[in-house]
């Protein structure tokens, strides 16, 4: 039932209109669904949103390539010697785009199976149940009972830098640019910019990451970030962290980017800048104001059941604030629409919303760090176990990295787990489980997990956790 | 089948009810009966108890608002059964779901997680803190998917009732309150626990004999059978020394043994019982049952433990018959040749462990009497007399009797009158030799 709303004026009553139709919002749609709710789903551009089209999915097809690149490169396998291995990047941006497309496709599809009205256009809150949606020559009025925002964030440009797509990029744009350039200074050394970084570097691109804070992946384990610092530059990858970004300018040759770091001011001339510095909440122009919705910190105010200062009208995802991710959006869409069915007491618990970063090595973390555990006055146990230890990676040469996981020595209570190394996005699940579950490192220490596998590694930074690790 | 409470046609004119008050949560346990809720209309307030027993599935209606006569106020799964997961019943009403979805339902509205087991779903991190803070997670609702313990449960009991006991009755006060609450002594002594013994090298172990057996379950017993209390008397034997010193060469010549003072006792036991009869009965159900003979028992220690031969119809004995009675039985007790029947049918109890270093002492009382008379130590003491109408300072022998006795049937006026006339009795001396 994809279609545009015909004629003007149009009042249709829904009992749920959700504006935005990323993992957010489309996924909270399905749930309303389920639950028989009535639900139109207002997107202005493709269905899925920054997540399915210029985010996660896009990203991961790219780094899948570079992963495959890094692994064939000479010596990196032995025994295999491929000659004249080269890449296409512009097939490599193609691939991307076709995934993208190809999983917006999956969520129109879903939201068929779901008899969910996918509703073109902006979206924008109209008054008491109202939502206008303009899709730049028609306007209709959709009537609601409930309405979600889930309106997303989008990239933040610091000030002073005009992005031209061409010497300029945001990440987005990064996505779709078909050319590899010789070098380039990433600013912002978080997730985005390192997965951009490992990939140019992979390809033999010159990579120097700036990072204001004195750490790769602020807010993560130091000594994750120092992990993966190393990893990078023994790439060739510079780092150049406690620096901060001063100016830029362009040229014919390409950009010179003055940054200020322990060592004072310096000059940067690179092909391309890519700025990676964070996002922001998408508040702009869907009616806030009017409707009651409070903005706190630029992002929208909700209580502990999502639901906005305005009643009615509920908020999730990158909106409503940190962490900005996917899976988080997802989590809150689902418990925001239960709240509104009174099928639901508690908000999404922060504590067990896992980060990933998908760069080589990878990076996983969920719950507390060892430093935020110490500094929660928990007797803290940690179980930090190499991948080097484990038969499967020194088989497959994965050696680089570990797993940490943080517990407290009173009730063995799992509190968080940091990991580095190939796989490690995959493998945080079972420690997210057991989280939830509150299980323990006795409980997790117990289970037994299938050999060769990565997963052992778990397994055996739960038995580490109290002493009694067999293979480290 | 769910139940279905509903606000009660309080008087004809009565058309709705306030809630006042919710006593439950949602998920708790009721028996029936429980008081759900306490309601006010304007003729009257009232509490509304549960029809039946069961688990509070849905509290429908929140404190403080008013609703029509009828309105369906809370509904209880009766606890026995078993049903599918609470979500799915939610979702097989998803018409309703939808018109709930407004922002009023949403706070009235909760989830209908209840517990269908007896054993508690509980998280590992949940169990071990039981355990180490003590706390018994049986009949306790948690938080988590269809009422699974979690740690914030645990964390919540603790706070509302931050020691340990605290948190062991917070915890059992979700569960029924008649049940952990015992009804009857056995019950309540059959949840007691006894404290534990650690073996260590060397001690020595002596198992019970028979007879320790029997005198070790018949103490217990007695002392939670009757509710002793214990007086004393301070007894000036001055006048009865001097009898029996008078006496007792002679009475060694004629019956070979020597004369001791537990038969006098014994004998002003016998008067003073027939001045008060409750002192020589027995408990039977409820009721007093005055023994129609007295029989004396008279406590004798011997190698394999405490006896108790009885004196058969002590009352129509002379002091002398008693004198003989006690060293017969007692010399036979002894040496082992004392029959059962010889043990029973006592209806008061006189004991004497006369040693040094005994001022006076309780007893245990022999059941079924109802009383024990033990004797203190005979010791020199100062004493005041009255000599020629003055007071005055004088030595005599002195014993200190005391009485224990069972204060179902006895009080303390005739518990002391007893003692009293016992005394007396020794103290004027007025005995046959």
């Amino acid at each position: 039932m994809t279609h545009g709303v015909d004629g003007e004026q149009a009042m249709t009553a829904y009992d749920l209109a959700i504006i935005g139709s990323g993992p957010g919002g489309y996924v909270a749609a399905i749930r309303a669904a389920q639950l028989g709710m009535r639900v139109a789903l207002i997107e202005e551009d493709a269905l899925g949103g920054v997540c399915l089209n210029w985010g996660c999915i896009p990203s991961k097809a790219i780094l899948s390539a570079a992963e495959h690149f890094d692994q064939l490169k000479a010596g990196k396998v032995p025994g295999l010697q491929l000659k004249g291995l080269s890449v296409d990047y512009g097939a490599v941006i193609d691939a991307s785009r076709k995934a993208a497309e190809r999983l917006s496709r999956g969520v129109a599809s879903l939201m068929r199976k779901n008899q969910i009205e996918v509703v073109r256009g902006r979206g924008r809150l109209a008054g008491s149940g109202q939502v206008l949606v303009s899709d730049g020559e028609r306007e209709s009025t959709l009537e609601a009972r409930n309405i979600l925002l889930s309106t997303g964030s989008r990239e933040l440009v610091l000030p002073g830098i005009e992005i031209d797509g061409r010497r300029v990029l945001t990440s987005r744009q990064a996505l779709e640019t078909r050319e590899l350039p010789e070098s380039i200074v990433i600013v912002g050394g978080g997730a985005v910019g390192l997965e951009f970084a490992y990939t140019y570097a992979v390809y033999g691109v010159q990579v120097t990451v700036v990072e204001m804070m004195d750490q790769l992946l602020p807010g993560l384990d130091r000594e994750l970030a120092e992990a993966l610092a190393n990893s990078f530059t023994r790439r060739g990858v510079k780092i150049a962290t406690s620096t901060t970004y001063r100016g830029l300018e362009v040229n014919d040759q390409g950009v010179v980017v003055t940054v200020e770091g322990e060592k004072g001011e310096q000059e940067l001339r690179m092909d391309q800048l890519l700025l990676a510095v964070g996002r922001r909440a998408r508040v702009e122009d869907i009616g806030l104001e009017q409707a009651g919705v409070q903005v706190e910190n630029g992002f929208v105010a909700v209580g502990e059941d999502y639901c906005t200062a305005a009643p009615g009208i509920w908020a999730i995802g990158d909106v409503i604030g940190p962490p900005l991710l996917a899976h988080k959006a997802s989590e809150e869409g689902k418990a925001a629409v239960e709240f509104m069915a009174g099928q639901r007491k508690k908000r999404v618990d922060p504590k067990t919303i896992p980060a990933c970063i998908y760069c080589q090595p990878q990076v996983a973390s969920v719950g507390l760090s060892e430093d935020e555990a110490r500094a929660a006055d928990y007797d803290v146990r940690v179980g930090k176990v190499p991948f080097v230890a484990s038969g499967k990676a020194v088989g497959t040469g994965h050696t680089e990295g570990f797993v940490k996981i943080v517990s407290d020595a009173r009730y063995g209570e799992i509190l968080g787990c940091q990991a580095i190394g190939a796989g490690v996005t995959e493998l945080i699940a079972e420690v997210t489980l057991a989280m939830v579950l509150e299980a323990t490192v006795r409980e997790v220490g117990e289970t037994c997990h299938a050999h060769p596998t990565l997963s052992e590694v778990i397994l055996e930074s739960a038995l580490a956790a109290e002493g009694r690790a067999i293979h480290f | 089948m769910a139940i279905s409470v509903t606000m009660p046609q309080m008087g004809e004119s009565v058309v709705e009810g306030t809630i006042e008050k919710w006593c439950v949560n949602e998920g708790d346990r009721v028996e029936k009966d429980q008081i759900l809720c306490e309601i006010t209309t304007d003729k009257v307030d009232a509490e509304i108890p549960a029809p039946e027993a069961g688990i509070v599935s849905r509290i429908l209606v929140p404190e403080g608002q008013t609703v029509e006569v009828a309105t369906e106020l809370a509904v209880i799964e009766p606890a026995e059964v078993t049903r599918p997961a609470a979500a799915a019943t939610e979702e097989a009403r998803p018409e309703g779901s939808a018109r709930e979805a407004s922002g009023e339902a949403r706070t009235t509205l909760e989830p209908s997680e209840a517990p269908e087991r007896a054993r508690p779903r509980a998280s590992p991190v949940a169990r071990r803190m039981a355990e180490e803070q003590g706390i018994d997670l049986e009949g306790m609702t948690g938080s988590g998917v269809a009422g699974r313990i979690t740690k914030a449960d645990l964390l919540a009991a603790l706070e509302r009732e931050p020691t340990p006991a605290g948190a062991v009755a917070q915890a059992r006060r979700a569960e029924a309150p008649s049940k952990g609450v015992p009804e009857t002594l056995g019950e309540w002594l059959g949840g007691m626990h006894l404290p534990t013994y650690a073996p260590r090298e060397g001690d020595q172990v002596i198992p019970f004999s028979t007879i320790r057996r029997r005198v070790a379950e018949h103490m217990v017993v007695s002392k939670i059978v009757s509710p002793h209390v214990g007086i004393v008397a301070e007894v000036d034997l001055h006048k009865l020394v001097r009898l029996r010193e008078a006496v007792k060469a002679e009475f060694k010549r004629s019956y070979g043994f020597n004369l001791t003072y537990l038969p006098f006792v014994v004998e002003a036991t016998v008067r003073a019982l027939k001045e008060f009869p409750r002192l020589n009965a027995s408990v039977v159900g409820e009721a007093v049952v005055e023994r129609a003979g007295i029989h004396i028992g008279v406590a004798v220690e011997t190698e394999k433990g405490l006896l108790v031969p009885v004196i058969r119809d002590t009352d129509r004995l002379s002091l002398i018959a008693v004198a003989e009675a006690i060293e017969d039985l007692s010399r036979r007790a002894r040496q082992r040749e004392i029959s059962a029947d010889e043990l029973h049918g006592g209806t008061f109890t006189v004991t004497n462990p006369g040693r040094e270093g005994n001022l006076y002492g309780f007893a245990v009382i022999n059941q079924p009497q109802v009383g024990i008379l033990r004797m203190g130590e005979l010791k020199k003491r100062p004493v005041v007399v009255e000599q020629d109408g003055h007071d005055a300072i004088a030595v005599h022998p002195v014993m200190h009797l005391a009485l224990s006795y069972d204060h179902r049937i006895i009080d303390g006026v005739t518990g002391n009158g007893f003692l009293y006339r016992v005394a007396r009795y020794l103290e004027a001396a007025e005995f046959v030799v």
